[in-house]
């Protein structure tokens, strides 16, 4: 027990050193590419038709006459103390945009992610049970043609049908559940539903394929051959083991949902990290674009450490040598 | 698993062999169909179509479907159903050449990786790592803001998001088979390493492979039709599905047919993709067939 516990924290140590030169990396590739975007600050600040000694002006106040190296550095100095820089189109600054978005769009994420289990581990589950049968078929199809739907095109469809033809759910904003939880959930339905229903088949496939795997196993025979009732066998042998992968899934998913945030946000206009970044990106408001997209990351970075050492702790199988 | 690919794969008709195989899969031959027909769309599209799928027709703008205009009119007046034959290209393209690009960089990275090991595979594994620290849809459009909206660079762009898979999939194959006798026999035969990577090593990591590809073909699609609506993939007025979703906002209450027919192509192109994927892994990889 004492050696399993010394190599599980270990494990943990080794897996967040891991992940700092990663996210050093990341940030780094984050400000070249930034860097190397056409145009810069003080462009955008000059605004169009400004002539070029301005221009000039402007790029030696901001410091971007300064040779890379010693601005890259500067850039790490300032970020080290969590200091994003300011918005070129907003007085404010990108920090504060960001605390103001990041709650936003993580409220979309918990909302998907809560259709994607609800409706993807019943349907993955029941699936896998009555393999090969009609029920698996519809589950199987119905969860190919979830991965293969454009998010922007369903979540056109849901507008259309729910909020302009049903005039059921409102078709644009966001109200924060905590202030005003019928509102709220009302603005969230449709976005999230989007984003969870895609979220859902790649759920319910990794559900059905890790349960057909266990329900296989030896130990699943012997547990019937024990005589126990079947139900007991599934919820306290097979699930057990069988959701296990499905950790791992939300994991990579969670990608999938910042990304599909960019595109959902945009549609319902809900003033998010996605949008944010979007309308950055319009607008060309460069220190905005580097932001959002090392928060991004960050969340992302992190949300997968914190799931490799759960998966960790559900699955004592996995050695980590 | 790997003499089982080597008598699918191996000499002697195997694209016939495959094809026998693939008639009896019910979804791989589905999807099969699907493409075929994407692919005629796509070759004869010029033949398919009804109307100049870029000509502006002010006085015939926003009609819906009739037997006129199959799929409607947009709010220039342009035939939907011609765009989205047309648009069949675009995405044909887009599929083809960013799934090359990613199978051609990927696999040779992940061989490299997987036979020379020591810095060059710590190198290229982190590289990996960054590549897959970034959200998919993040890191294309933050590439797509550097390279500006073209097809080619778009390609480009959804070749190395979709890369690191690839990647993984071969250095893992060549990490388990570096050691084994075939390859350790062409190496004391004095085959140079560029030979037995390629003649001995990789035909061996065929079928996984070919699956990839054809789900990162459905993704490509995919990721080219959400940069497009979001305005930063390809530029008007090329009749890409994409695009034409992002011309469709606006006259969603009005003229809901411009959203649905463009829409409900990308759909069943990438479901295509994807069931044939799921198809040729039944086929080719019975590991992972769990049935």
């Amino acid at each position: 027990m004492e050696g399993r516990l010394t190599s599980k924290y270990s494990f943990i140590y080794r897996r967040l050193f891991t992940v700092f030169p990663i996210l050093f990396i990341t940030v780094t590739v984050i400000f070249f590419i930034v860097e190397i975007m056409p145009g810069d600050a003080a462009e955008v600040l000059a605004g169009p038709g400004a002539n070029l000694i301005d221009v000039e002006r402007l790029r030696e106040m901001l410091g971007l006459d300064l040779p890379a190296h010693v601005r890259y550095y500067n850039f790490l100095v300032r970020l080290s103390t969590g200091d994003l820089g300011k918005s070129l189109t907003t007085p404010i600054p990108v920090s504060k945009l960001i605390l103001d978005s990041l709650p936003v769009t993580l409220t979309l994420a918990f909302f998907s992610m809560g259709w994607a289990l609800i409706i993807g581990i019943p349907a993955g589950i029941v699936s896998a049970l009555k393999k090969n049968t009609r029920i698996d078929l519809l589950v199987s199809l119905g969860a190919l043609f979830g991965i293969s739907t454009p998010g922007f095109w369903l979540a056109s469809i849901l507008i259309l049908i729910l909020s302009v033809q049903l005039k059921i759910l409102p078709a644009a904003g966001f109200v924060n559940p905590l202030f005003d939880p019928i509102n709220g959930i009302k603005h969230m339905i449709l976005p999230s539903l989007t984003l969870g229903l895609i979220l859902a088949a790649y759920i319910a496939r990794i559900t059905r394929s890790s349960l057909v795997e266990v329900m296989l196993q030896d130990y699943i025979l012997a547990a019937r051959a024990r005589g126990l009732p079947e139900k007991i066998v599934i919820y306290k042998h097979a699930l057990k083991n069988g959701l296990i992968p499905v950790v791992t899934v939300v994991g990579f998913q969670f990608g999938g949902l910042l990304g599909g945030s960019i595109i959902i946000e945009t549609i319902f206009s809900i003033a998010g990290m996605g949008k944010l970044l979007y309308t950055s990106i319009l607008n060309r408001d460069y220190p905005v674009i580097e932001g959002v997209a090392i928060t991004m990351v960050v969340v992302y970075i992190f949300l997968n450490l914190l799931i490799d050492i759960v998966y960790m702790y559900l699955d004592p199988r996995v050695r980590y040598g | 698993m790997a003499e089982q690919t080597l008598r699918i794969m191996g000499k002697g008709g195997k694209i016939v062999k495959l094809m026998k195989k693939l008639k009896t899969n019910p979804k791989g031959f589905l999807g099969f169909i699907i493409l075929l027909v994407y692919v005629g769309m796509a070759l004869f599209a010029d033949i398919i179509s009804t109307h100049d799928p870029n000509e502006i027709v002010p006085e015939d703008r926003l009609l819906p479907p009739s037997f006129k205009h199959f799929f409607g009119t947009d709010q220039y007046g342009r035939d939907i159903f011609s765009r989205v034959v047309h648009g069949s290209r675009i995405s044909i393209y887009v599929g083809s050449l960013s799934s090359l690009i990613a199978l051609v960089l990927g696999t040779t990275m992940g061989l490299l990786a997987g036979y020379y090991r020591g810095y060059i595979d710590e190198v290229i594994s982190r590289f990996i790592d960054v590549l897959l620290a970034f959200p998919a849809l993040l890191l294309a459009i933050l590439i797509a803001a550097i390279l500006g909206p073209n097809l080619f660079n778009l390609c480009v762009i959804i070749g190395v998001v979709y890369m690191p898979q690839f990647t993984r999939i071969v250095r893992a194959s060549v990490l388990s088979l570096r050691e084994k006798e075939f390859v350790l026999a062409a190496r004391a035969a004095g085959d140079r390493d560029f030979t037995v990577m390629f003649s001995e090593i990789l035909p061996n990591a065929i079928a996984p492979l070919i699956v990839q590809t054809s789900i990162t073909f459905a993704f490509a699609i995919l990721t080219e039709a959400s940069l497009s609506f979001l305005g930063l993939g390809i530029p008007p007025p090329t009749p890409a599905w994409g695009s034409m979703l992002y011309d469709a906002r606006g006259y969603i209450e009005f003229a809901p047919w411009m959203t649905i027919a463009p829409g409900m192509a990308i759909f069943l192109a990438v479901f295509g993709f994807n069931t044939f994927g799921d198809g040729l892994r039944d086929i080719l990889d019975p590991r992972l067939k769990v049935d």
